[in-house]
C-alpha cells in the first residue's frame, strides 16, 4: 500500500511522523497555514485518512501537534524540534532531511538502529 | 476546471483543463520545464503549474508529486530559512531531470504532430462540406 514505508510498526510510525511533520512545515513555509487535518495529509502523502488521523493523534499525545476538533497544529514543542531538524540544515545541501534517508539505509533495519541513525544527525545540526 | 489526481502508483494523471484534455502526465514536464527555468518554492510553482492549464492543482497534490520527483532523484531541494518568516522548501532540477524535461518535450512535439495532422484532416473535412453545400 506505502513501497516507501518501512515494515516494522514502530518504525513506520516513526517514518510518518516524520513525513507528516515535513508536511505541515513545508505547508506553512509556503504560507498554505498553520494547521492540516486528516484529508491534507492524504493529499501530500497518499495516507488514507483513517490512518492519518491516528497518526496525528499519536502526535498530539507526544507534545508535537495540538487537536483542535478535525485540525492539528504544530505545539511549540513541535516548531522548536521543527525548526532544530529543518531550519538548521540549510547550510549543508547534501543533508539529508529527517527520514530523508534511502530505502536502503541500515536504519530502517530495526527500531533500535533507526534511533542511532536520527541521534547521529541531531547531533550534525546541533549548533 | 482540471484535477489532478495522484494515483495509488504515485503517477498524476491530469484529468480535464476548462473541458480540454490534457495529457496524461501533464504535471510532470510542467514541473520540470519550471525548474529548469530556475530555483523555485512550492507557492511560485503551484502558481505557474495553474497558469499552465492545470487550473486546480492543490497544495496537497503538489507537495506529493514533488515528494515522489525528489525520490526519483529528478528535483533537488532544501530548507532555506528567511528573514521574515518560516523556512521554505527550495527546488531545484538535477541532471537526472533535465534528461526527463528533454524526454518529455520529444514526447509532446509528438503528440503536437500528431494533432495537427489530425485537425488538418478535420479543417479539409469542413472544407469539402462546404464545397459540396
Amino acid at each position: 500500500m506505502y513501497p516507501l514505508s518501512p515494515k516494522s510498526e514502530r518504525l513506520r510510525e516513526l517514518y510518518w511522523r516524520s513525513e507528516i511533520l515535513r508536511a505541515v512545515y513545508w505547508l506553512r513555509g509556503e504560507g498554505y497555514g498553520d494547521v492540516v487535518d486528516a484529508d491534507l495529509v492524504e493529499q501530500c502523502l497518499g495516507l488514507d485518512a483513517a490512518s492519518g488521523r491516528q497518526h496525528l493523534d499519536r502526535m498530539v499525545d507526544d507534545g508535537l501537534l495540538v487537536r483542535d476538533g478535525a485540525w492539528y497544529a504544530l505545539s511549540s514543542r513541535g516548531l522548536q524540534e521543527g525548526e532544530e531538524e529543518f531550519a538548521t540544515a540549510f547550510s549543508d545541501l547534501l543533508k539529508p532531511a529527517v527520514a530523508e534517508c534511502g530505502p536502503e539505509c541500515w536504519c530502517r533495519m530495526s527500531p533500535d538502529e533507526a534511533e542511532a541513525c536520527a541521534g547521529s544527525r541531531a547531533r550534525q545540526v546541533a549548533p | 476546471m482540471t484535477d489532478v489526481r495522484i494515483d495509488a502508483d504515485n503517477t498524476a494523471t491530469t484529468a480535464r483543463a476548462d473541458d480540454v484534455a490534457l495529457p496524461r502526465h501533464y504535471l510532470r514536464p510542467c514541473l520540470l520545464l519550471l525548474l529548469a527555468e530556475g530555483p523555485s518554492h512550492g507557492y511560485d510553482l503551484l502558481d505557474q503549474v495553474r497558469r499552465l492549464g492545470i487550473r486546480a492543482a492543490e497544495p496537497g497534490g503538489l507537495y506529493r508529486y514533488l515528494r515522489l520527483m525528489e525520490k526519483e532523484e529528478l528535483v533537488r531541494s532544501w530548507w532555506e530559512p528567511s528573514q521574515a518568516g518560516p523556512a521554505r522548501r527550495t527546488y531545484v532540477l538535477t541532471d537526472t531531470g533535465k534528461r526527463a524535461l528533454d524526454d518529455a518535450a520529444r514526447s509532446l512535439q509528438n503528440v503536437r504532430r500528431i494533432l495537427i495532422g489530425l485537425l488538418d484532416r478535420y479543417e479539409s473535412l469542413e472544407d469539402d462540406a462546404a464545397t459540396v453545400a
